[in-house]
């Protein structure tokens, strides 16, 4: 410390320059939230996401009536059953209640036919004791948002073939759609930046040969690529385990984009004084990326990663609606779907495309929020 | 030379500005861009507009023009008033600029053909899919009945005036195989192609160098004279003003606070802020000269002091300045100040 | 004309002395990226700066000024050329032989201030973190004692430490180039190279960000190397002026002299072409013929030749030396006429001369 001492008289000419107190003053994070919350579209998407991910993906058993492996014989493709205020004599009940589903074998088509019995009402209860499922995949619980006492049955969304809860799979389904977007953009994140910085950074050899690589990977067509890739894994994986694969089967293609972006960028804050000026007081190249290239190009990244998990949410779904993404017993929205691929289903059971409908709000909304995070930071927009 | 004639009337009003308001409408709230100023240019004079990155004076511009963001940038109030020269010993009648819609044909009308404009960077002001020929051709076309002949030939003509040389070969140039010099010496042979009456020249030079600055600033002095325009030259530099302009026009965060005639703002400043940027300027000759600069900056647009807005940074202010603006005087014939100290 | 001490010997040490420097950047086209030309934007420049002095670099866009200055701290790897500076045991150290890390022991010494106020902070740090980054950087001191430096900058520059929490963007440009300045100084240096430092602020503020460099060299015994395109800033600050064209250094002298008596027909044109501010004035602007040469396709022999008007047929066959005029050793030309032609100088109006001696 003792060479920078140094003896720099307070110059008593220098004139003190009070500093404006209100330049500014709003901080550059508050002005961009203010600009986000200003478009409506995207705090919307916000909002939407932000419940997928707490309802589907934090607690899916809680919210499920059922557990969403269940399969009930009396109750194969069961319609939907819509909760009830009033009842046939237009009292209205402040609790409501889903009347009784009877099944019947139909002895011509051999088909279990469900009829409505208005004459049983089973009460809706909230914070309710139901089927057994794990919080967080480790508590044992049974605490369900709500549900029916039995012999009562609360198909939201219907069930399936093998008479299984459509709602509770449906969050389920969520859970693992929504968690392999976020898995492979973070994977698309890493990839992207590390690649896209020595790229820029130190263009050269290693910039071309990455920009070659980048190039190929873009000239692959998408699904023929995933599908080989998914097709490769080997059958006798755990569920989670091809969850993961997955994962990073879709960023293996995804991180490309991004690392053209971030390179791009590196490129244009080479050139920027406070990086000529790092390098001037002697501060290492990791110095310089990590403390001022990574931190500017930060809003920039996170737009584009959240613009990339739609692609991410339908790439999967798209794999596994062809049967090879994620395998039963786990479910995806994907998977759901495999049983809306027959018109016949389709036309007969239409909720079954219920889980395609959480797919399109989920897309909408990632890219609602993308659009209105890349719009609040730019600081051009205005 | 085949200038149209006009018949010049030096010293007769061609436009007036009275008690402009520009403001701009932002999420931090309301600019004052422009804040009750009021001025005349005169045929075939130059009005040298200075000021500091903020004062207003390119706003002014765009608000004679037209030109601003609109909704985000409008004029509140006041009024723009151009009296068109005489044309054949017709008077014509004046135009309320500001009554008209900015997308109307009469402000088209207006805008390229009487009042034309240049800007600072000439890159981004021409279009670099077109030719430069092309450029000034349609803006020839766009304003006067002629075949595309005629307008060429009037392009190459006005070209030629600019300095281009070889310009019936340069006429098909890209902006790009010009150099930053010659963009801008394109821009405003394209500006002075219809013949205007007043050449707003918004930092024409700011991003040259002196050499080809110094061509250009004489290139302009040249062509004034030729087709007797007026010319309101908005600048920093007060070099650039103390070689081009006969009226000066000191502005400060959206006021007006000086106009004079040039040799009076140089040699008898009378507001501080006018006298505190001549002490500030060095020169070259006089390495003795101390710097005094203005102490503070410019405050924010949106924590404007109240009184006088230059009373913070003012040696000489008194508590009245902190309280009240100062209303406009004129303590010598043509020299205008915002001041209470020539109360 | 001459000036009585402008022509004596300075006696004072050499800090910086470079000799022939060079920067090519290779152009680069085609499939394989293969050399195609070079780009000469510092082509054989010479010059020495004296301890405690300032020496002014001026010229036009693309004249290589401010590569030079960028060479000179070995951001850029050199093409050819020394650069020697004097440590602080008084040994002269070739820079361009330096690995890595010596260089960077050096840069304690040399430091950098950018033309851009916006650029030239990073924008996600606050300014005690800018500040301190030099000191973090070398390693110097705990957080507690950075914190008292930067707070002794920042008042240093005319600005009060209770600011070091705040960002860049709620400060005007001066004040940014205020904080440019402190940073500048946190390794406390000797030589500052200083690029454009006042061009993009307002004129007011100019005269504050140059009295206060003028302060704090005199306090700190600084010695810059002051680059601009505006001649009237460099001539109010500088000692000496190196006038630089394509390149190459022109002319080199005292700053007085060298609008007393200009030796190089581009300082006479350049002189007259700067607007003075001032109506009195008389200028017959010198119109120079054309545009800068590409420096990729630089003209052969003296690169001014083409546009001046005292040009005869040597000019350009042979490239002119730099070297110092006969009557006065601190004045270097590099032209084939200077002692023959009579150049125009700049001649103030008399009532601004009267107002500066009285």
């Amino acid at each position: 410390m003792t060479d920078i001492t140094m003896q720099i008289e307070t110059p008593t000419e220098t004139p003190e320059i009070p500093v404006d107190q209100e330049r500014g003053s709003l901080t550059q994070g508050q002005l961009i939230w203010r600009r986000f919350l200003k478009n409506r579209l995207a705090v919307a998407g916000g909002i939407v996401i932000l419940l997928f991910y707490v309802i589907m993906v934090v607690f899916p058993g809680f919210f499920g009536t059922y557990n969403y492996n269940t399969q009930r014989e009396d109750a194969i493709y069961a319609p939907p059953q819509l909760p009830q205020w009033r009842d046939e004599e237009g009292k209205f009940h402040l609790r409501p209640f889903v009347y009784g589903l009877e099944t019947e074998l139909d002895f011509a088509s051999f088909e279990w036919v469900h009829i409505v019995d208005k004459s049983k009402k089973y009460p809706v209860y909230f914070i309710t004791r139901g089927e057994e499922y794990r919080l967080f995949g480790l508590f044992r619980t049974n605490i369900h948002l709500f549900g029916v006492e039995p012999p009562g049955t609360f198909f939201l969304f219907g069930t399936d073939d093998l008479g299984r809860d459509l709602f509770s799979r449906v969050l389920q389904g969520g859970q693992i759609s929504l968690t392999v977007g976020l898995v492979g953009v973070i994977l698309t994140i890493i990839l992207g930046s590390v690649l896209g910085t020595i790229s820029g950074y130190y263009g050269g050899v290693m910039d071309n040969i990455i920009q070659r690589i980048v190039e190929l990977m873009m000239s692959f067509p998408d699904i023929p690529l995933w599908a080989a890739l998914a097709a490769a894994l080997p059958p006798e994986w755990s569920p989670a385990k091809t969850f993961f694969a997955i994962s990073v089967i879709l960023s293996l293609r995804n991180w490309t984009g991004l690392a053209r972006q971030v390179r791009a960028k590196v490129l244009a804050y080479r050139e920027e004084d406070y990086a000529v000026a790092a390098q001037a007081m002697g501060a290492s190249d990791r110095r310089i990326i990590l403390i001022h290239m990574l931190p500017n190009a930060a809003s920039h990244i996170i737009v584009i990663a959240t613009l990339s998990i739609p692609g991410m949410i339908l790439a999967e779904t798209s794999l596994s609606f062809l049967g090879l993404g994620i395998q039963p017993p786990i479910v995806s929205w994907g998977v759901l779907l495999q049983q809306a691929q027959q018109v016949s289903v389709v036309l007969e059971r239409p909720w079954l495309l219920l889980p395609g409908f959480f797919v399109v709000l989920a897309v909408l909304s990632f890219n609602f929020l993308g659009d209105g995070i890349r719009d609040a930071a730019d600081p051009y927009s205005n | 030379m085949a200038v149209e004639q006009k018949e010049l009337a030096v010293g007769q009003e061609l436009v007036r500005i009275e008690d402009l308001h520009t403001q701009f409408f932002t999420e931090q709230g309301i600019v004052k861009a422009v804040d009750g100023v009021t001025f005349s240019i005169e045929q075939g004079k130059t009005l040298g507009v200075v000021g500091e990155s903020g004062c207003g004076k390119s706003i002014t511009a765009m608000s004679i023009m037209r030109l601003l963001p609109e909704p985000r940038g409008r004029i509140v109030k006041g009024k723009i008033t151009f009296f068109p020269p005489q044309q054949n010993n017709i008077n014509q009648t004046s135009v309320d600029i500001t009554a008209l819609d900015r997308h109307s044909s009469q402000m088209r009308g207006i805008r390229g053909r009487h009042i034309a404009m240049i800007f600072q960077e000439p890159m981004t002001s021409l279009n670099p899919v077109y030719t430069v020929g092309d450029q000034i051709i349609e803006a020839i076309q766009l304003h006067q009945q002629v075949d595309r002949d005629t307008a060429r030939a009037r392009a190459i003509e006005v070209l030629e005036q600019v300095d281009i040389p070889d310009p019936e070969r340069r006429i098909s140039e890209y902006p790009h195989q010009m150099s930053g010099g010659q963009r801008q010496r394109a821009m405003i042979a394209m500006a002075l192609s219809c013949y205007p009456s007043l050449l707003i020249a918004d930092e024409p030079t700011t991003a040259l160098d002196v050499t080809i600055q110094a061509k250009i600033l004489r290139n302009m002095r040249d062509l004034q004279q030729e087709y007797g325009m007026s010319i309101m030259l908005i600048t920093h530099d007060l070099g650039v003003i103390g070689r081009m302009a006969d009226e000066v026009l000191v502005m400060y965060v959206g006021k007006k606070v000086e106009q004079a005639e040039v040799r009076n703002i140089f040699h008898n400043p009378l507001h501080p802020y006018t006298q505190g940027l001549m002490k500030s300027i060095p020169l070259i000759g006089l390495k003795d000269k101390k710097l005094v600069p203005i102490t503070g900056s410019v405050p924010s647009p949106f924590n404007l002091p109240t009184g006088c807005y230059f009373a913070p940074r003012c040696p000489q202010a008194m508590d009245r300045c902190r309280r009240e603006a100062p209303p406009e005087t004129e303590p010598e014939p043509g020299h205008f100040v915002s001041c209470w100290l020539y109360k | 004309m001459t000036n009585t001490d402008a022509s004596v010997k300075d006696t004072r040490q050499v800090l910086l002395d470079v000799k022939g420097l060079k920067k090519y950047f290779p152009i680069r086209s085609g499939f394989f990226q293969k050399t195609t030309g070079y780009v000469k934007a510092v082509d054989g420049v010479d010059l020495f700066i004296r301890e405690g002095e300032t020496l002014g670099l001026v010229g036009e866009s693309g004249c290589g000024k401010t590569t030079t200055g960028r060479a000179i701290l070995r951001l850029y790897e050199l093409t050819d050329g020394t650069v020697h500076f004097r440590s602080e045991s008084g040994e002269m150290i070739d820079l361009s032989g330096l690995s890595k890390d010596e260089m960077k022991a050096i840069r304690r010494e040399m430091q950098i201030i950018f033309q851009d106020p916006f650029s030239s902070l990073n924008p996600r740090m606050s300014i005690e973190r800018l500040i301190a980054e030099p000191l973090v950087v070398h390693e110097i001191g705990d957080r507690a004692s950075r914190h008292k430096r930067v707070v002794e900058l920042l008042e240093a520059v005319g600005m009060s430490g209770q600011v070091a929490a705040r960002y860049p963007h709620e400060f005007s440009g001066g004040q940014r180039q205020r904080i440019g300045i402190a940073r500048a100084l946190a390794l406390n240096p000797r030589l500052i190279i200083c690029d454009e430092p006042v061009s993009a602020l307002d004129v007011s503020v100019q005269a504050q960000v140059l009295n206060i460099m003028k302060d704090l060299q005199e306090q700190m015994s600084l010695t810059y190397m002051f680059i601009a395109h505006d001649l009237s800033v460099v001539e109010h600050i500088s000692d000496r002026i190196g006038v630089m064209y394509l390149g190459r250094i022109v002319e080199l002298t005292h700053s007085e002299q060298l609008y007393q008596n200009p030796r190089h027909p581009y300082t006479e044109a350049l002189l007259s072409a700067i607007p003075y501010a001032d109506p009195d004035m008389v200028q017959e602007e010198i119109l120079l013929e054309g545009n800068v040469p590409d420096p990729a396709n630089a003209p052969p022999g003296c690169h001014f030749h083409p546009r001046c008007l005292y040009a005869k047929p040597i000019c350009s066959k042979e490239i002119p030396q730099l070297v110092p005029t006969k009557d006065n050793p601190e004045h270097f030309v590099a032209c084939h006429r200077a002692e023959e032609l009579e150049l125009i100088p700049v001649q103030p109006p008399e009532r601004l001369l009267k107002q500066v001696g009285g």
